[in-house]
């Protein structure tokens, strides 16, 4: 936990920074043709495990182990159903694809690049 | 070149303007689980993958592949969470071979890589939604967690622009021994409710930390002594927007099943996205309520309590405890002259008059059931509140309400007997539960020419035997309600049957079924009956008051000299906004 921790942080500084130094506003395009009203947001349950447990259910152990008591705890909070969907719509995978794409056009336009 | 070297592989999206990025690093900060384990993808169901046989042996225990009523309660129970969960389906019962592969991994205790599997979840879905149009997105709570610590919220709140009902606030459906139950994983009689058990959060959203443990559901002079007191103690002032209409702190709206979600939502629920009120007198007070945050100029409550001094609002609450003698003070006259400016804030002050009135016959006629329902009734609003100020509340309304019985019923005697004034004073000295009570007296013993006010005219409910039903009166126009009364209201009647459009249908609502009371209660009492004639009264008074507002909208002059008649019947207040 304690050196994955680090890679963590390590990451968690390099996207804060990459967030402020872009301009501060910008309007996304909207990446799909879907409205935001007519989108469904599953909104995870959350997980009694006391009383799954009372009931012969017992999963504690198995979510222990997979290190993820505070994602359930996580879980039993508030979900912002209308953000949830305003960022869906204005979403997009930036992956190495679409920054191969982004150096391609800008080489397009200045070709001296 | 200007561009930031690729890094990781990230989902971009904004939310009003605000950039937001979203890597697997930050989801494994979000749920605050390292990043590592192992992770299997992209198995495609492949028959002859190797994988087939180890989830079937973890699973079912034997090399073929089972059907899931052969799974064990804890397997079924674990497939449930994942597919809720971990990585939501949205649909179709049978686990694919990714899916049995991550069970697996927690069956096995292996250390797998959620994170990582959230991520490609998400990125799966979201080109699935981009490209193939499906309506759904998962992991709502947890966008939501990755939003608020993002600083999003913050952000939100700095404008002072969202609220609950805005964001479209929910919480999830608790999996617990409930659910065992309802797929039949234990017996119905099994099933017991745990004091342990998990409640859905009732954590309202931090863009509403400050808000005072007051609702517009409480009665109105609860919000101004709240407020005045808040104002005494801190010197902030609490604006009357701010007030959430009920309390948040409540319970939040529960997500709805997946099944239940077919329905897709429609862009007028999408755009205003309240839930509908659940019953006629909700609405009522919502409407009321909603008017108040229309009014572009909304009237700070600090200033309302400034203007309308504690003392008057609890003088004129107690006038209406003596139908025929509820004189105003000259000097209360003047202060209200001074005070209130605008015509606005007039009909606004006079609004929430109105809102006490109706609160206090309600009062009166539970009164007239039964002492003990009062007091129920008094606890339940005194329940309201939040607990700091709920004791205090809660004591001061049942003595008010206590005092209040006591003195009804004695100054109902004293009126018949005219022996008002003599006596008035002792039960000042005896009332010392009620200190409005004793103040009104004192006011009472002022001069008694004046004319009276419309909340005298609710006293006369204290009269009547049962209350009009609220309810249907909001179907009733105002020109059928004034149908019933003295020739006198003529002009008024004219006035009202202009064709109009209501600025602010709440007011007309609530004035409608203050109306309606009356005419019921007239009805109701014989034609010689004492408490008839000051029932007639104030609207004799009320041409004068037309005259008033018809006088020309602009000139200050006139909206002050009519402003300071404000405690004229709140009937004709609407016609300011003609």
């Amino acid at each position: 936990m304690a050196s994955s921790s680090s890679i963590q942080e390590s990451n968690l500084q390099e996207n804060v920074p990459s967030t402020q130094e872009a301009p501060a506003y910008e309007i996304r395009g909207r990446t799909m043709s879907l409205e935001e009203w007519e989108l469904n947001v599953q909104v995870e349950s959350p997980v009694d495990f006391i009383s799954l447990a009372h009931h012969g259910c017992e999963l504690r152990d198995i979510y222990h182990a997979q290190d993820l008591n505070e994602y359930f705890g996580m879980l039993n909070g508030p979900t912002y159903m209308n953000l949830v969907r305003h960022f869906w719509v204005r979403a997009q995978v930036y992956d190495r694809k679409a920054a191969q794409m982004e150096v391609d056009e800008k080489i397009l336009i200045d070709p001296s690049l | 070149m200007g561009l930031e070297p690729f890094r990781c592989t990230e989902i971009r999206s904004s939310i009003m303007g605000i950039l937001v990025f979203i890597s697997e690093a930050t989801i494994s900060r979000v749920i605050r689980r390292a990043y590592e384990g192992k992770f299997v993808n992209g198995l495609d169901n492949i028959k002859t993958s190797p994988w087939n046989d180890i989830v079937n042996k973890t699973m079912f225990n034997n090399t073929r592949k089972g059907k899931y009523s052969e799974l064990s309660m804890v397997n079924k129970m674990l497939l449930k969470i994942q597919n809720e969960n971990l990585l939501p389906k949205g649909g179709g019962d049978q686990p694919s071979l990714d899916h049995r592969v991550f069970l697996h991994f927690f069956l096995t205790k292996q250390k797998s890589n959620v994170p990582m599997y959230i991520f490609r979840h998400i990125i799966k879905t979201l080109r699935e939604s981009q490209t193939i149009k499906r309506f759904w997105i998962p992991y709502g709570r947890l966008f939501s967690e990755i939003l608020h610590q993002g600083g999003i919220l913050n952000a939100l709140k700095e404008v002072n622009f969202f609220t609950d009902a805005q964001l479209g606030t929910e919480t999830g459906k608790i999996i617990n021994g409930s659910t065992l139950k309802h797929i039949k994983l234990i017996k119905k009689e099994d099933y017991k409710v745990l004091s342990t058990d998990l409640k859905e959060s009732t954590i309202v959203s931090n863009l509403m930390d400050d808000f005072p443990p007051i609702c517009k559901q409480d009665p109105v002079e609860v919000q101004l002594r709240y407020m005045m007191d808040h104002f005494e103690r801190t010197g902030q002032t609490i604006k009357i927007s701010d007030i959430p209409e009920n309390m948040s702190r409540g319970a939040l709206l529960i997500a709805k099943s997946r099944k239940s979600k077919k329905r897709a939502m429609t862009e007028a629920e999408y755009v205003e996205d309240a839930p509908e009120p659940a019953s006629k007198k909700a609405k009522k007070s919502k409407a009321a309520s909603q008017e108040k945050l229309a009014d572009p100029e909304v009237l700070s409550i600090q200033q309302e309590a400034q203007e309308l001094d504690a003392s008057e609002v609890l003088v004129k609450r107690t006038r209406s405890k003596k139908p025929v003698d509820a004189p105003q003070t000259s000097i209360h006259k003047k202060k209200r002259k001074m005070a209130i400016k605008k015509l606005r804030q007039a009909s606004l002050a006079a609004e929430e008059e109105e809102k006490a009135a109706a609160s206090l016959v309600t009062r009166k006629v539970l009164k007239k059931r039964a002492e003990e329902a009062t007091l129920k009734k008094a606890l339940e609003i005194a329940a309201q509140i939040l607990v700091p100020s709920d004791v205090l509340l809660q004591e001061a309304s049942i003595k008010a309400a206590q005092a209040r019985i006591e003195l009804t019923e004695d100054l109902q005697q004293l009126v018949v007997s005219g022996e008002l004034l003599k006596d008035s004073e002792e039960k000042a000295d005896g009332s010392e539960s009620a200190p409005s009570e004793a103040a009104a007296l004192e006011a009472a013993r002022g001069n008694f020419d004046h004319s009276h006010s419309v909340i005298e005219v609710e006293s006369g409910s204290e009269t009547s035997t049962s209350s009009p039903d609220s309810s249907e009166l909001d179907d009733v126009t105002l020109s059928l309600l004034y149908k019933n009364i003295s020739p006198t209201t003529k002009p008024k009647q004219k006035a009202n049957s202009k064709p109009f459009e209501p600025k602010y249908p709440a007011v007309l609502k609530s004035i409608g079924e203050m109306s309606q009371m009356r005419v019921d209660i007239c009805n109701k009492l014989p034609a010689d009956h004492p408490f008839q004639s000051p029932m007639v009264e104030p609207l004799n008074i009320a041409p004068a008051d037309v005259e008033g507002f018809n006088e020309p909208a602009g000139s200050a002059s006139a909206t002050t000299a009519t402003s300071s008649q404000s405690d004229q019947p709140t009937l004709v207040k609407p016609l300011n906004f003609t």
